[in-house]
């Protein structure tokens, strides 16, 4: 009797861990506003929440410097040195991501909780590329000002994405946009997982939607520039000015290039 | 992997043909629990296409809707369940209910992916700097651009920096005209044909070494618009006195820049101080390469007498009363993918006059005498430089360079002394011929292992005549104030040979350096003494006839290994010297082994870092230090070498500790530096106050101490950077003065400097600073100098098309035995104006508006103090105008 309810207890836990799907993906991002110097994403599932963050940065300074090629980005706008932490609710379908915003050229930040719905609508492509042992399917969307390209596999059956690129089906191999910007290469692959997810509830408080946040990030943007362009100026030698232009906004190299729908 | 297994079920359910369908149900397990998060996909038969997605809710419910055309697949699978397929097909039905159970399937996934075709190509060609977002319109010449682009400095000599360091080069679409020279690019070349310029680190001049040399060079890359490339385009520059039409410049730069072939071809002419070889002179005899397997860069004859000085700490235009013409033709011609070849002409005629007036006072022990000299110099000077450079990639590993070089000079000085109230004329006649050959041959044999082969010959004369006709000072058989002529010649022949293998592992970054040599410089040196009778001089004191012979053969080695915030470098060298000497038919020879090394240590951690080094370095005496018998050096200085073979080694031990980086806030520095020279050459002075002896001597010990911090800080709030440097620097030497004692010689120098800068985002800006320099020499008696340098400029940029720029300078000093403090004002102005959508820009600008004729300085050596008076240009007013095309 005591070795069948052992048993029964066995089971119970069994099948409760298999029910919770856990899986572990690090992503290669490669932007092009961090200089195209890689850094390494993870993304969490746990049940029906997932988390993603940084876990390793290469070089995190204005000026970025690639190792094999020698080129050196230098950066006008403030860098991504602070990644966004997000956690996303696939239940509510909802994403809170912690993240940062400097007004005064990257020496001071503000942090924000930002709450937004799911809003990636992918239009899926008959073509289909080997990855590996992956074999993977073609998907594109517009997003945030950016069109993207998604490379995933039915083989790996979660719509999880790394950073909001949730709603595909399948795991993506890798996600590219059309400029080469911004590149999400899945490095590592681990289900199911030891890890377990942490969330710091703090996210959930004091949340502001996404039409506050795009206006407060614009503000926050001038300002940035402004701060950032008298620094320089006062650095130069004799002799020497400057004069920046407006930037266009097609130009900017941040993830998020518009908020409209 | 363990692969999700796929069970197809036979299921076939008719659905009407082509319509919007809606598709609803529940997925449940074996236990009827519902499931979540089920991907739940409609593709077609032939399972290539995704019709449509959605997921399973917390209830396991599915919605989906798509157009079914005759038979369709829908898919369900999840994370730890077996997916299960199910064919369905079209019928009349709009809606279609369909309820799933799945059954579990553990999953173990652990990977990593290997992405073949990386999409991230970093290519060599990625922009970096879009021309347009910092150029407003108003430059003219590429320098004026690379000057408002963060991180690029450009200083008033032209000399273009990144950070704190020089660029290698300057290049045209990958093409490379003038290597160090780039200036003549920088300060000519218009900008609207430049799309975008990109800055090149860790840069290798041969692609071969790229990743495996150790490369902290920089160097800028102009990309061209695409249209630019078929057209011939340029600018004129013509500016002109509008007052007495005197002072003019004319400039003209005519290029073509397409794939296959480079033009460039370039004519200055002016009469305003500027100087149009000062840029050639880099490019014929480039100095502080250190390019590897570069060999003989620094060796090159030596001049005997040089008679010019200009003012230190002070802009050079305003004491150049010049008359410069300057041509030159170049091409960079790529007849083949793998062959390059390139040639540089270079014409160049100058005329210099110079104004000097000096009062030199000489105190020491028991000499006490006032020298004063009114010197006006004529100089005039032709030029002709020609190099040929050929690139050839032999294969993808290997390639061969070969670069030519010759340089033809002629000048003729002349001028007039008064001297204590004698009248002195000086004529000098001096020519330079320089050959030189450079080989490089360079093998890549594996991933990170380079091999290359080196060869180098260099031939360089520099035959100088010089006739005084009032000689001040009694030589053996010749009296004063006799005509006097020396006619001088070193020359040197260069050869080495190097083979250097580069090795660097890709995984821990760790890196090997070997180099196995040999140098032979061979120094041919003649001089005599002459009365204008051609009555040769009998005393064998003032005559030279040297030969000498020094060769060098090594093994050097360097070890660089970075571990997780350090790194560490390490360095090696064997010499093994063999000296010959040969004076008046008398030889002796040296054979002398030895070692240098050295190592460094650099720590670096967010904005921290800390570099320390130390080297100890053995360095061969050269023919300067060589030679025995005096040669005149001047109207009234005569100088001799040691005789003898000698070796000086030297240490020097740094440190430096650098807080954030050249954009930040705050940005601090703090350097000290010692030097230690073991043994070191000085002179032993016979002084009189109609000449000076130079005797050289080698004696032991020099100290030298230098102290440097930097803070800079920018005050948000006013919008202003704050830099200030504060420097001490110390250096005890000794020397002989009339064969007395050993003189102990103490000098101790101080500087300050504070500078303001704004960086308003509107019309006006202003940069104002202040340096203090303080010079104090110890010997006999303690005597001091204090400089002090202080300047505002202010900028108005009225709007796109009109920019104004004053600047102002007030330069004094005071020191020992000056009774009151003497100021020099100077004011420029410039004014432009870029006439809006049209290539032409006028602009308007004056010189020296206080019309400051006369400018002093005062220096003070172990021997006394000089008194400097230097004639200036006079205030002038230009108008330019200057169009592209």
């Amino acid at each position: 009797m005591k070795k069948l309810l052992m048993l029964c207890v066995i089971w119970v836990v069994y099948s409760n861990t298999y029910s919770q799907t856990s899986i572990r993906a690090i992503y290669k991002t490669i932007l092009a506003s961090n200089g195209k110097s890689p850094v390494y994403e993870e993304l969490l599932l746990q049940g029906d929440k997932s988390t993603y963050k940084l876990i390793e940065r290469v070089k995190p300074e204005k000026v970025i410097v690639d190792e094999n090629t020698g080129i050196v980005a230098l950066n006008p706008d403030t860098p991504d040195s602070i990644h966004t932490y997000l956690v996303s609710n696939h239940k509510a379908k909802m994403i809170f991501s912690k993240t940062f915003l400097s007004s005064d050229g990257g020496d001071s930040y503000k942090e924000y909780h930002v709450k937004e719905p799911f809003d990636v609508k992918w239009t899926f492509h008959n073509e289909s590329i080997k990855i590996g042992t992956y074999n993977c399917r073609k998907a594109t969307t517009n997003f945030r000002g950016r069109t993207y390209t998604a490379w995933y596999t039915e083989q790996i059956p979660i719509s999880v994405g790394p950073w909001k690129l949730h709603g595909l089906p399948g795991l993506a191999v890798k996600i590219q946009d059309n400029k080469d910007e911004v590149t999400f290469l899945l490095d590592k692959v681990e289900a199911p997982t030891n890890r377990s997810i942490n969330i710091n509830n703090s996210i959930y408080q004091n949340t502001v939607d996404l039409g506050t946040f795009a206006k407060l990030k614009k503000i926050a943007h001038e300002r940035s520039e402004e701060a950032f362009i008298s620094k320089l100026l006062s650095q130069l030698p004799r002799g020497a000015t400057i004069q920046k232009n407006e930037s266009s906004e097609d130009k900017s190299l941040d993830l998020e290039k518009t908020f409209e729908k | 992997m363990k692969s999700i297994t796929f069970i197809l079920l036979g299921f076939f359910i008719s659905t009407s043909l082509s319509a919007q369908k809606i598709i609803t149900g529940f997925v449940k397990d074996k236990k009827n629990e519902p499931v979540m998060f089920i991907n739940v996909i409609l593709k077609d038969s032939a399972n290539t296409r995704t019709l449509a997605f959605t997921q399973t809710n917390e209830n396991g419910y599915y919605e989906l809707s798509g157009v079914i055309k005759e038979k369709c697949q829908l898919s369900f699978s999840g994370i730890g369940y077996e997916t299960k397929r199910l064919m369905i097909e079209s019928n009349s039905n709009n809606q279609l209910k369909l309820d799933v159970e799945l059954e579990q399937s553990p999953i173990v996934l652990n990977e990593v992916i290997v992405h073949a075709d990386l999409p991230i190509r970093e290519k060599k060609d990625t922009v970096v700097f879009s021309v347009k977002a910092f150029a407003d319109g108003t430059e003219q010449v590429i320098e004026d651009l690379l000057k408002k682009i963060p991180g690029i400095s450009v200083d008033e000599k032209g000399v273009i920096k990144v950070g704190n360091k020089e660029i290698e080069r300057l290049m045209i679409d990958g093409d490379d005209f003038f290597e160090k020279g780039y200036k003549i690019i920088a300060k000519n070349m218009p900008v609207h044909p430049v799309e975008k310029v990109e800055l090149l680190q860790h840069y290798s001049k041969n692609h071969l070494l790229k990743g495996v040399e150790d490369s902290e060079k920089y160097a800028l890359n102009l990309r061209l618009k695409e249209e630019a490339k078929r057209f011939w385009f340029g600018n004129i520059n013509v500016t002109l006195s509008p007052i007495n039409l005197q002072q003019y410049l004319f400039k003209s730069n005519l290029m073509n820049f397409g794939n296959k072939n480079k033009f460039y071809f370039l004519t200055n002419a002016n009469n305003i101080g500027v100087d149009a070889i000062g840029d050639v002179e880099e490019l014929i005899r480039p100095v502080g390469l250190d390019d590897i397997g570069s060999i003989g860069d620094d060796q090159q004859a030596y001049k005997t007498i040089n008679i010019i000085s200009t003012p230190t700490n002070f802009s050079k235009n305003r004491t150049n009363f010049n008359n410069d013409k300057l041509i030159s033709l170049n091409s960079i011609f790529n007849p083949t993918q793998k062959l390059k070849i390139k040639s540089i002409i270079f014409l160049n005629s100058t005329a210099n006059n110079f104004f000097n007036k000096t009062i030199n006072t000489v105190a020491v022990k028991d000499i006490n005498f006032v020298n004063t000299e009114d010197y006006r110099l004529f100089k005039n000077g032709k030029v002709i430089f020609g190099k040929l450079d050929l690139t050839h990639d032999i294969s993808k590993n290997q390639n061969f360079q070969s670069i030519n070089k010759f340089s033809i000079s002629d000048n003729r000085d002349k001028s007039n002394i008064l001297f204590n109230d004698i009248y002195i004329s000086e004529k000098m006649l001096f020519r330079n011929h320089l050959i030189d050959n450079k080989n490089t041959y360079t093998i890549k044999l594996k991933q990170g292992r380079v091999f290359l082969l080196n060869t180098r010959i260099i031939d360089d004369r520099s035959p100088q005549n010089y006739q005084i006709n009032n000689f001040q000072y009694q030589i053996s058989n010749f009296s004063e104030n006799s005509n006097i002529a020396q006619n001088s010649e070193n020359r040197m022949r260069f050869y080495a040979v190097e083979s250097s293998l580069l090795n660097k592992s890709n995984l821990t970054k760790r890196r090997l350096e070997l180099h196995l040599g040999s140098t032979l410089r061979d120094d041919l040196l003649i001089s005599d003494f002459n009365t204008d009778k051609s009555k040769p001089l009998w005393n064998n004191d003032y005559k030279n006839l040297v030969r000498y012979i020094s060769n060098d053969t090594y093994l050097k080695s360097k070890y660089f290994f970075p571990l997780k915030n350090f790194s560490a470098t390490a360095n090696l060298e064997i010499h093994q010297l063999y000296n010959y000497l040969n004076e008046n038919n008398i030889s002796r020879n040296q054979t002398y082994t030895f070692l240098n090394h050295g190592a460094n240590l650099d720590w670096n951690k967010q904005k921290h870092r800390i570099n320390t080094s130390y080297n100890y370095n053995i360095t061969n005496a050269s023919i300067i230090e060589v030679y025995n018998h005096y040669i005149l050096t001047g109207f009234r200085n005569l100088t001799r070498g040691s005789g003898d073979f000698n070796q000086i080694d030297a240490s020097t031990y740094k440190i430096n500790y650098q807080f954030g980086n050249w954009n930040d806030r705050t940005f601090a520095n703090l350097s000290v530096m010692y030097i230690k020279n073991h043994n070191f050459f000085t002179t032993n002075t016979t002084i009189s106050p109609t000449m000076s002896k130079l005797d050289k001597v080698l004696f032991n010990d020099r100290n030298q101490i230098n102290y440097t911090i930097n803070y800079d800080y920018y005050i948000k709030s006013l919008k202003t950077r704050i830099k200030t440097e504060a420097m001490f620097s110390f250096a005890d030497y000794k020397n002989i003065i009339n064969d007395t004692e050993l003189r102990f010689i103490k000098s101790k120098n101080y500087l300050y400097s504070l500078e303001l800068r704004s960086g308003f985002k509107g019309m006006f800006n202003y940069y104002i600073g202040t340096k203090w320099n303080d010079n104090n020499i110890q010997a006999y008696r303690n005597i001091k100098v204090i400089n002090n340098i202080s300047f505002l400029d202010l900028s108005l940029n009225l709007n796109k098309n009109i920019v104004a720029q004053l600047q102002c300078e007030r330069y004094s000093f005071t020191g020992t035995s000056i009774r009151k403090s003497n100021s020099y004002y100077f004011t420029d102005f410039d004014i432009k104006y870029a006439i809006p959508k049209n290539k032409l820009s006028i602009s308007l600008s004056g010189k020296n508006l206080f019309n400051t004729t006369i400018y002093h300085n005062y220096t003070v050596n172990d021997i006394g103090s000089v008194y400097n008076e230097y004639r200036l240009l006079p205030r002038f007013v230009l108008l330019r105008a200057e169009y592209s095309f």
